[in-house]
């Protein structure tokens, strides 16, 4: 049975069964344009594939699994990480597999491969995305050609996709992903050729960097830039960046390799090559009637494209005229810089928090103290921009070392890697563990604890104290509040009573996770595999502390503002606080100069429901909330509804911690939680990842969590499915031991 | 939440069709019926033949639910579908009020004419006490009728 099909056959059943790319590609055959050697999978495959495998309906599951307006992108991503794993654990029919591989070894031999998406709305008019989907370069041998093959198929589903699945008109039963494969041409200089610039439409742009233009794609390798005039074909401008490395095939794949002397001092083309790039460039703008995006790649002297494609306005470049590329995920090399940039920054930010902390707001004067807020308001929102622009993207480790974990082991769990990632060196973790000390240290006295003998012991009033000053600021205690001071000796006392132990982690097997991936790999290659693990291990810690830094700093601002507020009003009682504390020293400073506080209500319940005849009304109750299965586990309990930080320290033992979002400054109150279910959603928040450190039941993304449940419901967290079911006796029913 | 009352609402107002379950002592029983609502949600209307089991059941036991949905037999269903199980009980409405509630079917489903007219056609009224929505798979919401 014939599979591929050919570049020589019909242009219509090339871009109906395997899009406009792989059309392109035929037609410029067709013209004697010199391209690698092609055939195309046809997307009917694709659709055998998901057919004859079950996919079709586990995607609808997974897809369906929220709604697509109520994810943020980590959940995207996290659904598109599940279906990534789903691709990669089922068996592909020994019928598709034999009768491809065969065809692929008659049309290629053994030549090393490019497998490229093609997906059949890509490129369409309007709907021009480069990076969204999967492509491999230096592909060999049956078994990694079909894994390859089945990585391409599942980006169709990749975060980015499902980001602009709209755009895309991504559709289970309609979409289908083609495949281009080609002979790899190992090219010594590479590049893309616009043939209009978005900058300047009298202008065309050719780009070029030494060896393959995968990095160039990718954004790492910075190219050689030369800007032409459309009417005389000059030359108008050669830029040139410092040349440092290029991409080139190596063993299954491709590395970034450092340039060598002579390359590193010269631009990888000659002005006579720019210009058989650019009359390249032109030919294919006749051949398609308008401005095209071409990638190409010089082997020896022979000039071959890899790509047409037209220029759109949302396609090429961004305003700017830089390469736009719509992949979320960031390369190694990037994320390891990013890496170096946050270990510099980190302790620029313990170092404000401390400065922050060593000056005391109260012994201020009315000017001073406008000063003071205003220069703490000015820190929290430098460092809230640098933690946007530089922390939340180094986030980024995390997920390259969770697929590139899941692409190796197929584990049954897709978040296993978040096994090998665990720390005990995590700022949340260690307080956490000295709160367990302190918790055993009272536990250790003669009397039952409570308020009263806490407060009289003077041994642990000082142990409580120099707990307060390490970690009150991030734990939402205020200094010198006596209010939050009780509450943290209730909830002391609390723990320390009901005989069971103190916060701490489960034991994880974190070594064996870590040893498992690193086995994976071949010799050669486990450095790279070690390289990957320690920027997962850096980039989940990361992601952790640096939320405490800030909150630190963050508690430092309302500190100041606090003291603000109790000069204007007599005290914060009263007072209903902003969340934002940059908000509030807006406020409290003009209510220093004069200028009256305004204090904003909200109406957190605003429901419309339908006429009903006078006298009735329609009561709602949530039976069943669905959302992200974040921590595995089944636990079943009365639920602590957090919203403040009275909530927070009134926590029992064994209650459910329901919240919109648990941050790391709260992570202290999840070891007493039976389980934890938030609004927020995502793998690798930090209410999944601290449940999964205490081997905590989990839900998150439940769109109406906060607003929906109650304190003293009863409900049951479903970890594995992502499922909270509301036992609370609404209906006069005993509901806990049913479901639907 | 809201979302979840439109849903609902929807379902009711759009689809003509929905599975009836009513009770006897033999177990539960199933059957298609062509329904419409009547005031706003409160009530909803259907019209059986006396001479059938589903009529016999509900003589018996007036406690009865009605699935209304909005599958499509595809594999979106899995993500696209919703289920509203309507919970409530049933009586047969008479006189002037079984002329207003057959008026209200037929307006919906003018085909059901001659049965109506049937001699032997009782035309029932679901009050509705609660409604159960299922969508997405398993995302359930429960909204009570109270007084």
């Amino acid at each position: 049975m014939k599979i591929l099909i050919k570049p020589e056959e019909p242009l219509e059943r090339i871009r109906g069964e395997a899009g406009p790319k792989a059309a392109a590609l035929a037609n410029m055959h067709r013209h004697s344009i010199k391209i690698p050697k092609t055939a195309f999978i046809p997307q009917s495959l694709y659709h055998r594939f998901i057919s004859s495998t079950g996919l079709v309906s586990r995607l609808a599951a997974e897809l369906g699994r929220k709604r697509f307006e109520d994810m943020r992108w980590e959940e995207l991503w996290d659904g598109s990480l599940r279906i990534r794993n789903m691709f990669l654990r089922v068996d592909c029919p020994r019928e598709i597999e034999h009768a491809l591989l065969e065809d692929i070894e008659e049309t290629f031999g053994s030549m090393p491969l490019a497998i490229r998406s093609s997906a059949l709305s890509e490129d369409a008019e309007g709907a021009s995305f480069a990076g969204l989907h999967e492509s491999f370069l230096n592909v060999r041998g049956p078994k990694e050609i079909m894994n390859r093959t089945v990585l391409v198929w599942a980006s169709l589903w990749s975060d980015a996709a499902l980001l602009y699945r709209q755009e895309l008109g991504l559709d289970i039963s309609e979409s289908g992903m083609g495949i281009i494969v080609q002979g790899l041409v190992s090219g010594s200089r590479s590049g893309v050729a616009f043939g209009v610039s978005p900058v300047d439409p009298s202008q065309a742009v050719v780009e070029s960097v030494w060896g393959l233009n995968k990095g160039l794609v990718d954004g790492d390798v910075e190219p050689d830039r030369w800007i032409i005039d459309r009417n005389t074909k000059a030359v108008l401008n050669h830029l040139s960046p410092e040349r440092i490395k290029a991409v080139r095939p190596d063993n299954k794949s491709v590395k970034t390799v450092p340039l060598t002397r002579d390359e590193a001092s010269s631009a990888p083309l000659t002005d006579l090559e720019v210009g058989t790039v650019y009359e390249t460039v032109l030919k294919l703008e006749n051949i398609f009637g308008g401005p095209q995006d071409v990638e190409w790649t010089f082997a020896n002297e022979d000039l071959f494209i890899l790509q047409s494609r037209p220029v759109t306005a949302r396609s090429g470049m961004d305003k700017s005229g830089k390469k736009k590329n719509l992949n979320l995920r960031r390369s190694l090399d990037n994320l390891l810089r990013l890496g170096e940039k946050i270990d510099g920054e980190l302790p620029q930010m313990t170092d404000t928090a401390s400065n922050f902390a060593a000056a005391d707001p109260s012994s201020l004067s009315r000017q001073q103290l406008i000063e003071e807020i205003s220069r703490r308001r000015d820190a929290v929102k430098k460092w809230r921009e640098i933690y946007w622009r530089d922390f939340i993207p180094f986030a980024h480790g995390v997920r390259l070392f969770g697929q590139v974990y899941n692409d190796r082991i197929a584990p049954d769990d897709p978040f296993e890697f978040v096994g090998a990632l665990q720390s005990q060196e995590m700022l949340s973790t260690e307080r956490n563990s000295e709160m367990g000390e302190l918790i055993d240290r009272i536990r250790a006295g003669k009397t039952r604890p409570n308020l009263e003998s806490l407060r009289k012991d003077e041994a642990i009033s000082a142990l409580i104290d120099r707990f307060l000053r390490k970690h009150g600021a991030a734990m939402g205690v205020s200094p010198g509040s006596e209010h939050d001071r009780n509450n943290f000796l209730l909830l002391l006392s609390e723990m320390a009573a009901d005989g069971s132990g103190g916060p701490s982690p489960v034991a994880g097997k974190k070594e064996d996770i870590a040893k498992r991936f690193i086995d994976s790999f071949p010799r050669n290659e486990r450095e790279y595999a070690a390289v990957l693990l320690e920027l997962g291990r850096k980039s989940y810690r990361y992601r952790d502390d640096d939320n405490i830094y800030l909150g630190r700093i963050e508690a430092e601002l309302g500190r100041a503002v606090a003291e603000a507020e109790n000069r204007l009003n007599g005290g914060p009682d009263g007072y209903e606080r902003d969340p934002d504390p940059v908000l509030n020293a807006e406020e409290v400073i003009a209510g220093l100069r004069g200028t009256e506080v305004q204090v904003k209500k909200t109406d957190k319940f605003p429901v419309s429901l339908p006429k009903l005849t006078a006298g009735k009304r329609l009561v709602l109750r949530p039976r069943q909330l669905r959302g992200q299965p974040a921590g595995q586990g089944i636990a079943q309990g009365r639920v602590r509804l957090v919203q403040n930080r009275d909530d927070l320290f009134r926590f029992k033992r064994g209650e459910i911690l329901v919240c919109d979002a648990v941050d790391p400054t709260m992570t202290f109150i999840v070891p007493l939680a039976a389980a934890v279910v938030e609004r927020r959603g995502g793998m690798l928040i930090h209410g999944a990842i601290i449940a999964r450190e205490y081997g905590l039941p989990c839900v998150t993304g439940v769109p109406d969590a906060a607003r929906l449940i109650n304190t003293g419901d009863l409900v049951t967290v479903d970890g594995y499915y992502g499922l909270v079911t509301v036992h609370t006796n609404t209906f006069g029913e005993d509901t806990t031991k049913t479901r639907g | 939440m809201e979302r979840q009352i439109g849903t609902a609402e929807k379902l009711i107002r759009n689809h003509f069709v929905g599975v009836l379950a009513t009770c006897s002592k033999r177990g539960p029983y199933t059957t298609l019926v062509a329904f419409a609502p009547f005031k706003s949600i409160e009530t909803i209307v259907f019209a059986t033949l006396r001479n059938t089991r589903k009529y016999d059941n509900m003589k018996k036991n007036v406690k009865v639910s009605l699935l209304v949905d909005s599958r499509r037999n595809v594999p979106e269903d899995f993500k696209d579908a919703s289920a509203l199980t309507i919970l409530g009980t049933v009586r047969e409405s008479t006189g002037k009020e079984r002329k207003k509630l057959a008026g209200a079917l037929l307006l919906r489903h003018p085909h059901l004419e001659e049965l109506v007219n049937d001699p032997d056609c009782a035309v029932m009224a679901l009050d509705v006490q609660r409604f159960v929505l299922a969508s997405r798979f398993q995302e359930v919401v429960e909204m009570e009728i109270k007084r």
